[in-house]
């Protein structure tokens, strides 16, 4: 089995390991729905990791069409989103401003996987799917105040910079893709580095539980974010953090329900 | 070249007739039964369509467009029962499995009359198989969507999610069976395996036991 196999085998160990324990808290319900959504989310990341380890092995080196694990990612995305939304009072609108900026971000992605990709239908709904989840992180991080001022400026800052930079990869000429290339790469494992940071002192310093699950759900975006803008071993990279990340994200939604 | 629609009239016209003398569940069952059949034809027919038009292989078009065009078409009646009668979980189940039922066995009649029924071994394997996963895929569908009734999460991402875990599972079968070899035998034996682990499930986790009569 190559690299990427073994890797697809550990994310599905640790979606196992993190649906497990959700449905157990579930079972001990507290009246709580975000668990149960998030169990459902799990539900269905095990299966597209099985549908794509499948694949893997035995399609080896060709390249997937649209199939099931797409709609998989689909639910996956809005069982988050909806998680995120789940035990918020019902008044509170979407923080609009955050809002806005998360949907230019999705739409700004989706154009870039349709350049890449060219098949517009799917990106375009995955970019709607995402787009829900990216919208509804953000609210949920705006409302919690989870980011501190630091990190709030370097997101503001680098979505558009690395939207905008991979944006200039169609254009720039031969010898300047390869450093801006590089340049999109650190970037990206930068701010997903800080945010683990951040999300792991908030779960071991035990901050509040909204804000626990806003930095946790922000570095799954941002992880998701970097895999679909990645080839090769910076791929497999970020599909390793995928890993460590669902334990996180397990972690913070436990305090929420037990709280 | 079959005649889909008229092996299809054949088949439902005696169901049609029998349902003026039944009453209650079994009716209910037959009519899903019924609906199974026709979405079963639908089915073929957008596939048939999306198929051309996307210039897919006929293999492609089988291994990773039918599951998701087949389940799709399998959820709307059942979302219509659910949306619009509110039926009980119990027979919610039934119907789910009835419509499984009905969409297998016309792809099964349909396939035999294409392929013929000569050899026995395969046309069980394809009983078994074939027949089991499509009651599998859309049960597991119905327990999903109770499930998230009960829980207070239903809504368009849970049914999403649901349809989600069909569609792979269907996607799975078709994809291991397209192989051939050791592939193959496990995909003819998931369905199986996996009406064991629903049943199993059903039994263990009190949040999907359905209440008796």
């Amino acid at each position: 089995m190559n690299l990427e196999g073994s890797l697809t085998l550990l994310q599905i160990a640790a979606v196992m390991f993190v649906l497990l324990r959700t449905i157990r808290l579930v079972q001990r319900g507290n009246g709580s729905t975000a668990p149960v959504l998030f169990a459902f989310a799990m539900a269905c990341a095990l299966l597209s990791d099985f549908y794509w380890l499948a694949y893997d092995i035995l399609r080896p080196d060709t390249r997937m069409p649209f199939a099931a694990n797409e709609i998989g990612e689909w639910a996956l995305f809005l069982l988050l989103g909806a998680s995120l939304n789940a035990d918020q009072p019902e008044k509170q609108p979407f923080s609009r401003k955050e809002t806005a900026g998360a949907a230019l971000f999705a739409a700004s992605s989706t154009a870039l996987w349709i350049g890449w990709s060219g098949e517009w239908v799917q990106d375009i709904l995955t970019g709607f799917a995402f787009g829900y989840f990216l919208c509804c992180a953000a609210s949920h991080a705006a409302r919690s105040k989870a980011y501190p001022a630091g990190l709030r400026r370097l997101l503001r800052a680098a979505c558009p910079v690395l939207i905008a930079s991979q944006a200039a990869l169609f254009f720039v000429p031969d010898p300047l893709k390869k450093p801006l290339d590089l340049f999109c790469y650190a970037l990206m494992f930068t701010v997903m580095a800080v945010l683990f940071v951040f999300a792991v002192r908030a779960i071991r310093i035990g901050a509040s539980r909204d804000k626990a699950v806003s930095l946790s759900f922000s570095l799954f975006a941002w992880i998701t974010t970097t895999m679909y803008m990645s080839a090769g071993r910076f791929y497999d990279a970020a599909v390793a953090v995928m890993s460590l990340c669902l334990v996180l994200m397990l972690l913070s939604i436990e305090r929420e329900a037990v709280s | 070249m079959i005649y889909a629609e008229n092996i299809l009239l054949c088949i439902a016209i005696p169901l049609v007739v029998s349902l003026l003398f039944l009453r209650g569940d079994v009716r209910r069952f037959v009519g899903a039964f019924l609906l199974g059949m026709a979405v079963c034809l639908i089915s073929a027919y957008i596939s048939g369509f999306i198929n051309l038009t996307a210039g897919m292989t006929a293999n492609d078009a089988a291994v990773f467009l039918a599951p998701v065009v087949e389940e799709l078409m399998k959820l709307f009646p059942l979302l219509f029962f659910l949306v619009l009668f509110a039926p009980a979980d119990r027979t919610m189940t039934m119907l789910a499995v009835a419509i499984g039922a009905g969409f297998a066995t016309f792809e099964n009649c349909c396939y035999i009359l294409t392929n013929g029924a000569g050899s026995l071994p395969y046309i069980l394997i394809r009983g078994l198989a074939v027949g089991v996963m499509h009651i599998v895929s859309v049960a597991a569908l119905s327990i999903w969507l109770i499930a998230a009734k009960r829980l207070g999460v239903f809504s368009f991402p849970a049914v999403v999610g649901g349809l989600s875990l069909a569609m792979i599972f269907h996607a799975m079968y078709n994809l291991l069976v397209s192989v051939g070899g050791l592939p193959s035998i496990i995909g003819y034996l998931l369905p199986l395996l996996t009406a064991a682990a629903l049943v199993f499930l059903y039994r263990r986790l009190p949040i999907l036991s359905l209440p008796e009569d």
